[in-house]
C-alpha cells in the first residue's frame, strides 16, 4: 500500500468530518479501556510482569543473531524451513514463489500485520491467486479494499451498516440472501461463507505474535479460530514474521502472553493460542504437509542499530492506540499507512522513510497515556520527539514553523531582547483582550484561533512578574 | 536465500556493533535455553480445580463432571438432548474414547474432523487453572481440525492434569514428550469476534460451544 502519511493534517481533517466515522469511534471508545483497565486491576501482578517482559525483549534483542539462528536451526529440525527477507519486496517474491511451487489457486490469510506492510495480497492477486482474508474484521476491509484502520480490530471504522452493505454486494454471488440486520446473522453469513474457503485453500499464511528460539515454534493468539483453521487445513503453511518476534523459551511466552491479551482486549487469554512446530508428523491425520516461516528485515535492523531499539520491544497489543486522544478523534486510516496510533507514529517513518511519515511524530500531543499503558514499557514519547528533532534536522518541517522557531531560538539566545519583545507583546496583547479578557483573532494563528480563543495575557511576562515575587521576597 | 541471510546477519552485527558471538557467550545462551527462568506467575488463591472451573466458565465453557466411563457417556447424550443435536459424534481416535461404553443408537466415528461434521469429542493433555484453559496436543490420536470445525466441541479432562500455570505445561511436555508437537492448543472457551462493531459474539469460526467434561481418574 501507497502510503498517504505525509497527508497526516488533511487526512485528520476529513475524518473529523466524516460523520460515519466519527459514529464508528464512538461505538468503539470506552470498550477496550474499561475491559483493559478491569484486567489490569484484577493482576497484582501486572507491574512485575511488565518488568520481566521488558528484560526479556531487552536481552533477547542484545543477542538478536544469536536467537534467530537458534530458531532457524530449530525449525530446520522440526521439518520446516526458515526464509529470510531483506526487503517488503523480496518478502512477497519468497511467498509467491511458494505458492507457485505448491500449484495453489486460493489462498486462505489468517490476520497479519507484516502481510498488510509488505502488501502481500496485491502481490498474490497480481499474479493471479485467489486470496481470502479469514479474519473477519480483515475480511470486511479487504471487501472495501481499505488498510486495517487498528492493529487488533482493523475494521473497527465500520457500522453493522456499512458491513451489511458490504456484504449485500459481495455475497449475492454466492446465494446469500439474508437481511443482516443483527451482529448475529452477520458473523454468521461470513462463518458460512469461510467454511467452504478454509478446506479448499491450498496455501494458508499467518502472522506470528512470538517465534520461539528454544523450540522453533510460532505463536499465534486469536478469538475467532479462523487462525487455526488457517494453518491447519490447507498443503502448506507460510508464517509471516518480522526479525524482533523472537524470544528465548516457552517460559519467556508465558510471561509476555499475560500482558498481550490483557492489554489489548482485556481478556485473561483468547480463546485460541496456539504454538505450531514444523509441518504435520508421519502419522498424523491432519496439519500441513510443509511448513515455511518468512524472517522479514524491513527496516527492524537498522532500529537495532539506532536509538529506535525500544520500539523493537513491541508486541502489538493496541493499548496505545485505545488511549491516544488523537487516535481516538481521527481514527486509523488518517495515519496513512497500516500502523496507526503512537506505535504508528514511531515506526512508520522507520519504514517508509522521515519524508513520508516525519508528519505523524507532529500527530501527538505527548500526553504519555501511551507510554503508562504499553505492557512492554515503549517510551513512545520520546522516539516521537527524537522524529521531530530528526525532522527539523534534515529541514523537513514546513518554512513557516522553521522560521517561527529560528526566530524564537534568535531571542531565546538573548535573554534581554526576550524579556523586552515577550513584556510588549504581553501588554498588547493584554490591552487587546481586556475587554473580554480572550482574544478571538491572532495573526499568524488563526488556524488555532479559528476553532477556540486565545486566552488574554494578564498584560505581564511570567519573568516580569516571577521578578516582581521574587524581589519583594529577597527584600524581606 | 542464503544471501539474504547472510546479510541479514550482518547487519544485525552491525547493528549491534560486534562479531558472530564467541563460544563462550553462546554456552550461557545455551544454558539459558536448556534450563528456562520462569518469570513472575500470578498468584492463584485456592484449589486448583475450582480455580480452573471459575476460568472457564468466565470463559464461556459449560464445565460438567462426571464419575465413570458411562456417567461420560450419559453427560454428553444429555448434552446431545439439551441443544437438540442428532445422535452422532466424532471423537478423537485415542483409547480411552474409543473404548467408552457408547450405546447403540450413537452414531460414532473415530477420525479428523470435516467441514460440516457438528459435534466433536476429545482428550485433553492438560489443564491450565490460572485461564482455565484445556491444552490440546496434535497426533496421530488427536487430530487439531476436531478442535476447531464442529460447532459443538466436547473435552474430557481429568482433575489430577489440572495445573497451576502455562510454565508447568511446559515441564509436562518437556517430562513426556520429545520436543513440541505440530500443533498445541491452548483453548480458552468457544471461538469469538467482536469485529462488528465491538459487540461480542460467540461462535466466529470455531466451535459456538465447548464442554469441558471433567473426571476423576483418566491415563
Ligand atoms: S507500543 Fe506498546 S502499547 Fe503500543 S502496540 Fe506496541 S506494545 Fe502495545
Amino acid at each position: 500500500m501507497k502510503p498517504t502519511s505525509h497527508a497526516f493534517k488533511a487526512n485528520a481533517a476529513a475524518a473529523l468530518q466524516d460523520a460515519g466515522l466519527q459514529r464508528a469511534l464512538g461505538n468503539a471508545k470506552g470498550g477496550f479501556i474499561e475491559r483493559r483497565r478491569r484486567a489490569v486491576e484484577a493482576l497484582p501482578e501486572f507491574e512485575q510482569l511488565r518488568a520481566a517482559a521488558r528484560d526479556i525483549k531487552d536481552h533477547t534483542l542484545a543477542h538478536l543473531d544469536y536467537y534467530l539462528e537458534r530458531f532457524e536451526a530449530r525449525v530446520t529440525a522440526a521439518g520446516g524451513q526458515a526464509h529470510w527477507a531483506r526487503t517488503a519486496e523480496e518478502a512477497c517474491r519468497i511467498v509467491a514463489d511458494l505458492c507457485r511451487a505448491a500449484g495453489a489457486r486460493l489462498v486462505t490469510k489468517g490476520k497479519s500485520m507484516v502481510g498488510e506492510e509488505i502488501g502481500l495480497n496485491e502481490t498474490l492477486e497480481a499474479a493471479g491467486y485467489d486470496v481470502v482474508e479469514t479474519d473477519l474484521g480483515e475480511y470486511i476491509i479487504q471487501l472495501a479494499h481499505e488498510p486495517p484502520s487498528h492493529i487488533i480490530a482493523p475494521a473497527v471504522h465500520k457500522t453493522r451498516g456499512d458491513i451489511a452493505q458490504l456484504f449485500r454486494e459481495h455475497h449475492s454471488q454466492y446465494g446469500f440472501e439474508g437481511t443482516r440486520e443483527t451482529v448475529p446473522a452477520i458473523v454468521d453469513e461470513a462463518r458460512q461463507l469461510m467454511r467452504g474457503k478454509f478446506v479448499t485453500a491450498d496455501v494458508g499464511i499467518t502472522g506470528a505474535n512470538f517465534l520461539i528460539a528454544e523450540t522453533g515454534s510460532t505463536v499465534i493468539v486469536t478469538n475467532e479460530g479462523n487462525g487455526d483453521l488457517t494453518g491447519t487445513l490447507p498443503r502448506v503453511h507460510i508464517v509471516l514474521a518480522s526479525l524482533e518476534k523472537v524470544v528465548p523459551t516457552l517460559e519467556d511466552t508465558s510471561v509476555l502472553l499475560r500482558l498481550l491479551a490483557r492489554s489489548a482486549t482485556g481478556q485473561e487469554m483468547t480463546a485460541y493460542t496456539t504454538f505450531f512446530t514444523g509441518p504435520r508428523r508421519p502419522n498424523d491425520p491432519d496439519g500441513p504437509e510443509a511448513f515455511h516461516v518468512v524472517l522479514l528485515d524491513n527496516g527492524r535492523s537498522d532500529m537495532l542499530g539506532n536509538d529506535y531499539r525500544d520500539m523493537l520491544r513491541c508486541i502489538r497489543c493496541g493499548a496505545c492506540l485505545n488511549y491516544c486522544p488523537v487516535y481516538g478523534a481521527v481514527g486509523g486510516h488518517a495515519y496513512g499507512w497500516v500502523y496507526p496510533g503512537p506505535m504508528g507514529a514511531v515506526l512508520t517513518p522507520l519504514i517508509v522513510g522521515l519524508k513520508e511519515g516525519g508528519s505523524l511524530a507532529n500527530a501527538s500531543t505527548l500526553c504519555g497515556r501511551c507510554e503508562t499503558v504499553c505492557p512492554m514499557s515503549i517510551p513512545l514519547p520520546r522516539l516521537l520527539r527524537q522524529h521531530r528533532v530528526r525532522e527539523h534536522e534534515q529541514k523537513l518541517t514546513p518554512p513557516r514553523a522553521r522560521l517561527a522557531l529560528a526566530a524564537w531560538a534568535y531571542l531565546a539566545r538573548r535573554p534581554r531582547l526576550y524579556r523586552q519583545v515577550i513584556n510588549a507583546a504581553a501588554v498588547i496583547l493584554g490591552a487587546l483582550g481586556r475587554r473580554r479578557g480572550r482574544l478571538r483573532y491572532l495573526p499568524l494563528a488563526s488556524a488555532w484561533t479559528r476553532v477556540r480563543d486565545f486566552p488574554a495575557p494578564q498584560g505581564r511576562s511570567f519573568i516580569s512578574a516571577w521578578r516582581k515575587q521574587w524581589g519583594q521576597r529577597k527584600e524581606r | 536465500m542464503n544471501e539474504a541471510r547472510d546479510a541479514i546477519l550482518a547487519r544485525l552485527h552491525s547493528a549491534l556493533a560486534r562479531e558472530r558471538l564467541d563460544p563462550a557467550t553462546q554456552m550461557q545462551l545455551d544454558a539459558r535455553l536448556t534450563s528456562p527462568l520462569k518469570g513472575p506467575q500470578p498468584t492463584l488463591p485456592g484449589d486448583k480445580v475450582a480455580h480452573f472451573i471459575d476460568k472457564a466458565s468466565a470463559a464461556a465453557s459449560t464445565v460438567a463432571h462426571a464419575d465413570s466411563p458411562a456417567s461420560v457417556v450419559h453427560t454428553i447424550q444429555e448434552y446431545l438432548i439439551t441443544h437438540a443435536l442428532a445422535p452422532s459424534l466424532v471423537i478423537a481416535p485415542t483409547p480411552p474414547l474409543v473404548s467408552l461404553p457408547w450405546p447403540q443408537d450413537m452414531h460414532v466415528e473415530r477420525r479428523a474432523a470435516l467441514a460440516d461434521d457438528m459435534t466433536a469429542l476429545t482428550a485433553a493433555f492438560a489443564g491450565v487453572a490460572e485461564t482455565g484453559s484445556l491444552v490440546l496436543l496434535s497426533g496421530p490420536q488427536t487430530p487439531t481440525t476436531l478442535n476447531f470445525l464442529p460447532d459443538h466441541y466436547m473435552c474430557i479432562l481429568s482433575r489430577r492434569r489440572i495445573v497451576s500455570h502455562t510454565e508447568d505445561v511446559w515441564s509436562l511436555l518437556r517430562e513426556e514428550y520429545e520436543g513440541l508437537p505440530r500443533a498445541l492448543n491452548f483453548i480458552s472457551g468457544p471461538s469469538r469476534t467482536a469485529d462488528v462493531e465491538q459487540s461480542i459474539q460467540l461462535g466466529a469460526h470455531g466451535p459456538r460451544r465447548v464442554l469441558v467434561i471433567l473426571i476423576d481418574d483418566w491415563d
